[in-house]
């Protein structure tokens, strides 16, 4: 019996000096973990709602919009410069992140695909200026349409595409019902 | 031994990689990219380090019949904190390795080393195996992860070196071409193997 | 109804779309060690499933009920790579009571399930992915099974492969490298299954 008890005692030492070292770790990586983690977020917003230099959240009523995850109000010098969107849709590799920027105009400043498991060369190229920049200057008055409306999809990609555009229309819903009447304070 | 001797060891002679053929799950998963290949080797090269150094000084503490257990326990702490460290101060590389980081843990390298090295040499000489077998592993991947770079985006380390003509070979970055490139690197060295041991039989 | 159809898609979208092997590199060790014969395949393929679903369960019920109320989640690799090795533990001593034949035939490589990137690669996607209890087992469970159809799958054609006539430099490693990239060319069809 002592046997085993020094076994558990040499095992416990070891997992309480690792529990230590690790406790420490997370103290002192905590704050920049979490100064990056906004830095970042900060910087895809400003990135699709340029001139913005401070941004805050904006409630979004439970349970109406299950693609939208997060919005944000943009303001520059303490005025409205706009809002960023963030939404999801279904790509063809799995869920597809995308942050939308619409200026205080209700045109579309800038879109931006944060995540995505698209295909690498195909549908992954949603990712380039190319496909995205189409969207830049488009009204937020109606839904956007693959085609038509001036969005040629990426070849061999249609559903990334489609995946794409179909996020980006969540966010015009959101901020026609929610936003555009001055709401969103 | 030397220490010459040792690193030889790790980064030619057992490559973990090509030779050993252990670690294989990140060595075909993150390397779509060489700048992938060279974080994640450099990664495990600091686990693999620090591991063998704590599981060398401590191998008259630790009893036998638990070993396995006081080893893993040692190199989970090891991770998480090059896991922290690297979503602190390099993000990118962080989201771009994902998962496999929290998974370094079970990388059969580092229990393998710590089991049939570390438990038994002197912590200077365990240290030492570790950094040459983690920069075995970084250069193999980094080897792999150059190459499918290359073919499957026309690029090295983010410079593009093919230009605008090459039209990029996507199942390369794909997984397909993981399998498709290493199994074709080892068919490459075992040929250069044959080769040598024929001139050395001819010699004799 | 959505909520049903919500654990199909991660049933199919783990066993095909995303399988462990062809897509994720989850589980290369075993799926190239234990693969010569169909037969352990089969073993390697329920071992495995079975040691999944349980960790699942139990990582689940760690992560939730001790590691986010004692606000340690940053202990999270750690305590999972214990349970599981715990567990296989378990699972070995169990197998080695009962099939006496099915323990010799995986020999060494249980033990080695406790390094299997899978198990815990599927616990720790599984919080990632903030799945509930339910969605949590159907993943490990469907991962587990896909895993298994990749390995019996492959274990099929070595069979096949040590009758052919392969040139000397691609004995061994290199042509099951190759052999298991074809396969993941197949499985990359099953992209775009789910919409």
């Amino acid at each position: 019996m002592p046997e085993t008890l020094k076994l558990g005692l040499k095992l416990l030492i070891i997992t309480v000096v690792a529990t230590f070292a690790l406790a420490l770790t997370q103290m002192v990586t905590e704050e920049p973990i979490r100064v990056q983690a906004e830095k970042a977020a900060n910087e895809a917003r400003s990135e699709v709602l340029e001139g913005a230099d401070e941004f805050t959240p904006v409630d979004i009523p439970d349970g109406t919009y299950p693609n939208v995850l997060e919005v944000h109000k943009g303001l520059m010098n303490g005025e409205t410069r706009g809002y960023t969107i963030k939404t999801s849709s279904k790509g063809y590799g799995g869920d597809l992140i995308v942050i939308v920027g619409i200026d205080a105009n209700g045109t579309i400043s800038g879109v931006r695909i944060t995540q995505h498991s698209e295909t690498p060369g195909l549908g992954a190229k949603a990712q380039e200026p190319a496909f995205y920049e189409q969207f830049s200057g488009k009204s937020a008055g109606s839904e956007l349409r693959l085609g038509d409306a001036g969005i040629a999809a990426i070849s061999g990609a249609t559903i990334s595409s489609r995946a794409v555009t179909a996020a980006v229309n969540y966010a015009i819903e959101f901020y026609n019902a929610e936003l555009a009447a001055g709401g969103g304070n | 031994m030397k220490v010459k001797d040792i690193l030889f060891n790790g980064i030619i002679k057992e490559n973990p990689t090509f030779r050993l053929v252990l670690g294989m799950c990140p060595t075909l998963a993150v390397t779509t990219a060489a700048v992938n290949g060279v974080a994640m080797g450099l990664a495990v090269t600091f686990v693999l380090a620090a591991s063998n150094l704590v599981i060398s000084l401590l191998r008259k503490f630790i009893p036998d019949k638990v070993r396995i257990p006081a080893f893993v326990t040692i190199i989970a702490a090891f991770v998480t904190i090059v896991g922290m460290l690297m979503e602190a101060f390099v993000p990118d590389l962080f989201k771009a390795l994902g998962l496999f980081i929290p998974l370094i843990v079970v990388n059969c390298i580092i229990l393998a080393r710590a089991e049939a090295f570390a438990s038994k040499n002197s912590a200077f000489h365990s240290l030492i195996d570790g950094i040459g077998m983690g920069l075995g592993f970084t250069i193999a991947l980094t080897v792999l992860g150059t190459i499918r770079e290359l073919l499957g985006a026309g690029s090295v380390f983010g410079i593009s070196l093919l230009g605008q003509a090459y039209e990029p070979a996507i199942i390369m970055i794909l997984p397909p071409g993981a399998f498709i490139t290493l199994g074709t690197l080892l068919a490459l060295l075992n040929k250069l193997d044959q080769k040598r041991q024929q001139k050395h039989g001819e010699k004799a | 109804m959505e909520y049903v159809s919500k654990i199909f898609l991660i049933l199919l979208s783990s066993i095909l779309v995303n399988n462990f092997i062809m897509s994720r590199f989850l589980g290369i060790c075993p799926f190239l060690g234990v693969s010569k014969r169909v037969s352990t395949a089969v073993g390697m393929g329920a071992a495995v499933t079975f040691v999944i679903a349980m960790a699942s369960l139990i990582t689940y019920l760690a992560h939730y009920f001790i590691l986010v109320p004692l606000k340690i989640e940053y202990m999270q690799t750690l305590a999972f790579i214990l349970i599981i090795a715990a567990l296989v533990q378990f699972v070995e001593m169990v197998i080695q009571k009962t099939s006496p034949s099915l323990y010799q035939a995986l020999g060494v490589y249980l033990p080695l399930i406790t390094t299997n990137c899978a198990v815990l690669g599927v616990a720790i996607l599984n919080i990632e992915e903030k799945y509930d209890l339910l969605q949590t087992l159907v993943n490990g469970i469907g991962g587990a099974l896909g895993f298994t159809l990749a390995i019996v799958l492959f274990a099929g054609i070595r069979e096949r492969l040590e009758s052919a006539d392969i040139p000397e430099p691609f004995k061994g490693f290199p042509i099951a490298m190759i052999t298991a990239g074809l396969m993941s060319v197949a499985f990359l069809g099953f992209q775009g299954l789910i919409k």
